[in-house]
């Protein structure tokens, strides 16, 4: 990972190609005392649209950059936006709004057990206040799309570890989010099933949605076509795409 | 797929029903206290006026005149007075009786004659609505026709017993009060415990966008079944008991006052609301 390497800074990472990202980092530390090894902490954005991965050892921050853009987390030194706004100047009402407009896949969410494939996909949609006429041909069709459109009435406990991961992707996908942030997606999946959850994830990402996946497999990483930036020694190095990968 | 949605808190498994059994059973005490609350007051307002509108006079004999003959002649004046409704001799038995209490159990050794009264003759007045009239001037008016007799005021006793209501009311309401935070108190805890156990779902939620007020009303819908479920539970057993009481011999309550048993669920389900709602968005806040 030291070919093609620099450190990021936001306007490096693409705040002068896009001017409206939809995520921006401003030397962000995710907690008060200075863990990015004396750096002035994370700086990047996310344009429109963008698919980036995150890679890094275990422990190096790709967790708590995720947790972070989706404000389960405060920083606690930089500054973050989104959506053109500031998150600390939100109030909780609209961070919950805001939270409408990402998709999470993060292994500590559980799908719901006792509701079947198609609830458990449609979980936003309904939070979100939406009649469920209007949602459920949209979760239906998302469904089909990760391949589960068989599978609607079955309960995720009859479902293999991949099509679970599906389902995953499904409910964050289901609402229309504008952001998606895949935390270890393929872990545990075979080669079959890490292809085609990454392949979904390109896919979304050139649909317009702005993809941001975590993961320690570099070698997947590298294969993927998407902007990788690596977490290294507290600082966030720019890796570019050894090959076009999956994404168009 | 399904037609309609299924509810996204899980049931079963939050094994709160220790917490739903204790408010059960402060729903009971609660309706229970309301009942005997209802009926003591019932019967204080009947009792205070009938009390108030009426006097007893008690006779003695003076001079030549037996007991039995001043008392005839002071229900003949009493019985003309303006002011005056009715004014009647009571029988010898229910005089005994009426002063009974009143006489020292040493002095009568306890027993009394049941058919030839050892007590003076007591004559019963009950005054007309709104009339003037009252202990002091019949006093006057039957002295001045020169009998010996003493008139008991109803109204010294009706004050009295204003008086012990007051207290009771007080040490009622202030029972309910615990009641009411007790219930309090158990629905917190079982709001908390259930959180603790959907913790994972919780989290799920929030990270999807739903509103604080979206994941307590879930909560709050849940705990508001039980807790109204647990009411009127309470509130029903409490009922059984008090018609039991009220057919094995407590005539002084009314069929009507069991109804105020059914006040109970309605508050315990806004105590129910009020303490989800309060321990839910405790917790959420302490989220990002």
């Amino acid at each position: 990972m030291t070919n093609n390497t620099a450190a990021l800074s936001p306007e490096e990472a693409g705040l002068r190609a896009h001017p409206a990202p939809i995520a921006r980092f401003e030397s962000v530390s995710p907690n008060k005392t200075d863990e990015t090894g004396g750096s002035r902490g994370f700086s990047f954005a996310l344009a429109p649209g963008s698919f980036h991965i995150l890679t890094g050892a275990p422990g190096s921050g790709k967790t708590s950059i995720l947790r972070l853009l989706c404000m389960v987390e405060r920083p606690g030194r930089g500054r973050i936006q989104l959506f053109g706004r500031d998150v600390e100047s939100m109030s909780r009402t609209e961070a919950a709004a805001a939270r409408r407009r990402i998709g999470v896949m993060f292994p500590d969410l559980p799908l719901l057990e006792h509701l079947s494939v198609f609830e458990n996909a449609a979980l936003v949609p309904r939070i979100s206040g939406r009649n469920r006429r209007e949602y459920a041909p949209e979760v239906v069709e998302v469904l089909r799309w990760v391949g589960l459109g068989r599978k609607l009435d079955e309960k995720p406990a009859g479902l293999s570890t991949g099509e679970k991961r599906c389902l995953a992707i499904a409910r964050a996908v289901a609402n229309g989010p504008e952001v998606i942030l895949a935390d270890e997606p393929t872990a545990d999946l075979d080669a079959v099933s890490t292809r085609r959850v990454l392949r979904l994830l390109a896919e979304l990402a050139s649909s317009g949605a702005t993809v941001l996946m975590a993961t320690t497999d570099e070698g997947l990483a590298a294969t993927s076509g998407a902007q990788i930036m690596h977490l290294q020694d507290g600082r966030l190095v720019l890796v570019e795409p050894a090959s076009p990968g999956l994404v168009p | 797929m399904k037609s309609r949605s299924q509810a996204i808190l899980p049931h079963g498994g939050e094994r709160v029903w220790p917490h739903i059994a204790t408010f059960a059973f402060l729903s009971f005490l609660a309706a229970l206290l309301a009942v005997a609350a209802v009926a003591g007051s019932r019967l204080v307002v009947d009792f205070a006026e009938r009390l108030q509108g009426s006097a007893t006079v008690v006779v003695h004999g003076a001079g030549l005149e037996s007991p039995d003959a001043a008392a005839a002649r002071a229900t003949e004046i009493l019985a003309g007075t303006k002011g005056v409704a009715r004014a009647w001799m009571l029988a010898p038995q229910r005089a005994d009786a009426l002063v009974a209490g009143l006489i020292d159990g040493d002095l009568t050794d306890g027993r009394l004659p049941s058919t030839d009264s050892a007590g003076p003759p007591i004559i019963a007045v009950s005054f007309a609505p709104g009339a003037a009239t009252n202990a002091a001037s019949l006093n006057h008016l039957l002295r001045s026709d020169g009998l010996t007799v003493a008139v008991d005021d109803h109204r010294i006793w009706s004050s009295r017993l204003w008086q012990a209501a007051a207290i009771t009311a007080a040490v009622v309401t202030l029972a309910w009060l615990a009641l009411f935070l007790a219930a309090t108190l158990v629905m917190r805890l079982a709001t908390r415990r259930v959180l603790q156990v959907r913790k994972d779902l919780v989290r799920l939620l929030h990270v999807s966008g739903a509103s604080d007020g979206y994941i307590a009303g879930m909560f709050r819908a849940r705990i508001g079944s039980y807790a109204a479920l647990a009411a009127f539970g309470g509130a029903a057993v409490a009922v059984i008991v008090a018609a039991t009481c009220r057919y094995a011999g407590a005539p002084e309550l009314a069929w009507t006052d069991l109804a105020a048993a059914l006040c109970w669920p309605a508050i315990a389900v806004a105590v129910s609301v009020s303490a989800t709602t309060g321990a839910t968005r405790a917790v959420l806040k302490l989220t990002p």
